[in-house]
């Protein structure tokens, strides 16, 4: 009597239910008092009940045909994820969900420093250790034409916008110009999904110099910033406090913080 | 029909996956047209291939061919649900702000929903599964259509070639199954109906 009524309630909440149906709901609740509280109950759960119905019967549809297209695409797709290491992937979470930490920013500098000096330090030896005519012979050349050591290799910056809505949103576009703004001769890219911004952000240009990933996602409001910069890490988020509006000065920090590690 | 064992999409082979892109892509984008359809219908195609690239993602933890349905229909369903909440965000003009991984993760609260709908892919595609080994497909479909679609018991029965007597004892049963996995999943039993299981 209870699955009876049950169907009864789901006919009567889906508009199914003929008067004799209304009168069955009637007779079992007054022969079964205790149903009552079961009765109230279903009503309250009609709304996931048919949710899950159509999950259910989500399972076993079969009538969709593929296109074509969307194969092409999804062998891609699967091509893609499943080539691709799962450290890296994980290296994105963790960056991306690790807020910036002030401690490393003195610890990060410790290791450049020491490198430094062992430089200076290393380069003082060989000058004074070398013979003193091919030290006049450098001398002259290097007066005439900078050493490759004065020469420095210019950053690889590459910059990208994340905005999964981007097709929907339309042509407006003044994030991205801001961002051009900042980079003029940097090409910003724009990624309107998760996975083909983790494409980008998983390979690294091959560059002798620092190289340097900055991204915005569009629907969080907040400005990443990935460095390697003589082989070390580097990172920092700055995050819209309110709107928008504030884009022009969270990139201007990007800037500034970028000038200050590249220094 | 024989579907590919998991070894072999783990693999990335591509044979193998093509037959499972046929087999899985009609549940994938009937569910996404059901959640989408009355404000972004044209976006169903989109968020389906988003929710097979997480589906790759996650191929190595799963055990069995025929558990993909549940976990893509699963996925597809909160992928869905999520693409509906940005937009509903940029019609706001980003008056929130959404952290990072979240949006890389696609899972968003929300804060008007059922419990159905709360569920995480993990905890929904659990549901789906014990679904799937206790109710027989034929009685998902016949239910699903008698109260989704509105057929009549009869037009059912006609299609199936069975008896309408066999239709309504099968949806008198299916809907008992449903229930008692959605109570045991979503719902509590103590004095509060409707209740959220702590997440």
């Amino acid at each position: 009597m209870r699955d009876e009524l049950l169907e009864l309630v789901m006919n009567k909440a889906t508009g199914r239910a003929s008067d004799e149906d209304l009168r069955r709901i009637d007779s079992i609740l007054e022969l079964e008092p205790h149903l009552w509280d079961d009765y109230n109950q279903w009503h309250q759960e009609i709304p996931a009940l048919r949710g899950v119905i159509c999950l259910a019967a989500a399972t076993t549809e079969h009538q969709h045909q593929l296109p074509e297209q969307i194969r092409m695409k999804l062998r891609a797709r699967m091509r893609t994820a499943l080539s691709r290491s799962q450290p890296n992937y994980d290296r994105l979470m963790e960056l991306v969900n690790t807020p910036p930490d002030p401690q490393l920013s003195w610890r990060w500098a410790v290791t450049p420093a020491v490198s430094l000096v062992a430089i200076v330090v290393i380069s003082l030896v060989l000058f004074n250790n070398r013979p003193d005519a091919e030290s006049a012979a450098q001398t002259e050349v290097a007066n005439n034409q900078p050493s490759e050591a004065t020469v420095s290799i210019a950053p690889v910056i590459q910059v990208a916008l994340l905005d999964t809505v981007g097709v929907t949103r339309g042509a407006d576009d003044s994030t991205r110009s801001q961002f051009q703004k900042a980079w003029p001769a940097v090409e910003v890219r724009q990624f309107n999904s998760s996975a083909e911004f983790r494409d980008w952000f998983i390979q690294w240009p091959a560059a002798r110099g620092s190289v340097c990933k900055i991204f915005y996602n569009q629907g969080s409001g907040e400005l990443k910033l990935i460095a390697k910069i003589n082989g070390e890490e580097k990172a920092a988020t700055f995050a819209l406090k309110n709107d928008v509006s504030e884009l022009s000065q969270i990139i201007q920090q990007a800037q500034a913080r970028l000038v200050e590690w590249m220094q | 029909m024989n579907y590919p064992p998991i070894e072999r999409l783990q693999s990335g082979d591509s044979e193998a996956w093509d037959i499972v892109f046929e087999w899985l892509w009609p549940k994938a984008i009937y569910i996404s047209r059901q959640v989408l359809t009355p404000l972004a219908p044209s976006d169903a195609e989109d968020v389906v291939i988003e929710a097979f690239t997480s589906l790759f993602e996650r191929i190595h933890k799963v055990y069995s061919t025929e558990s993909l349905p549940s976990l893509l229909v699963a996925i597809t369903r909160n992928h869905a649900r999520s693409h509906l909440r940005k937009l509903s965000a940029i019609k706001r003009g980003y008056s929130k702000t959404i952290p990072m991984n979240i949006v890389l993760e696609e899972q968003l609260p929300s804060q008007e929903e059922t419990p159905l709908e709360s569920l995480a892919t993990e905890e929904l595609f659990d549901l789906l599964e014990q679904i799937r080994l206790e109710l027989p497909e034929r009685t998902a479909r016949y239910i699903h259509e008698y109260y989704i679609e509105g057929l009549t018991r009869r037009d059912i029965a006609e299609c199936y070639g069975v008896s309408v007597h066999t239709v309504s004892g099968n949806i008198r049963r299916g809907l008992r199954v449903l229930r008692e996995k959605l109570k045991y999943k979503v719902i509590c039993t103590d004095d509060l109906p409707f209740r959220m299981r702590n997440r």
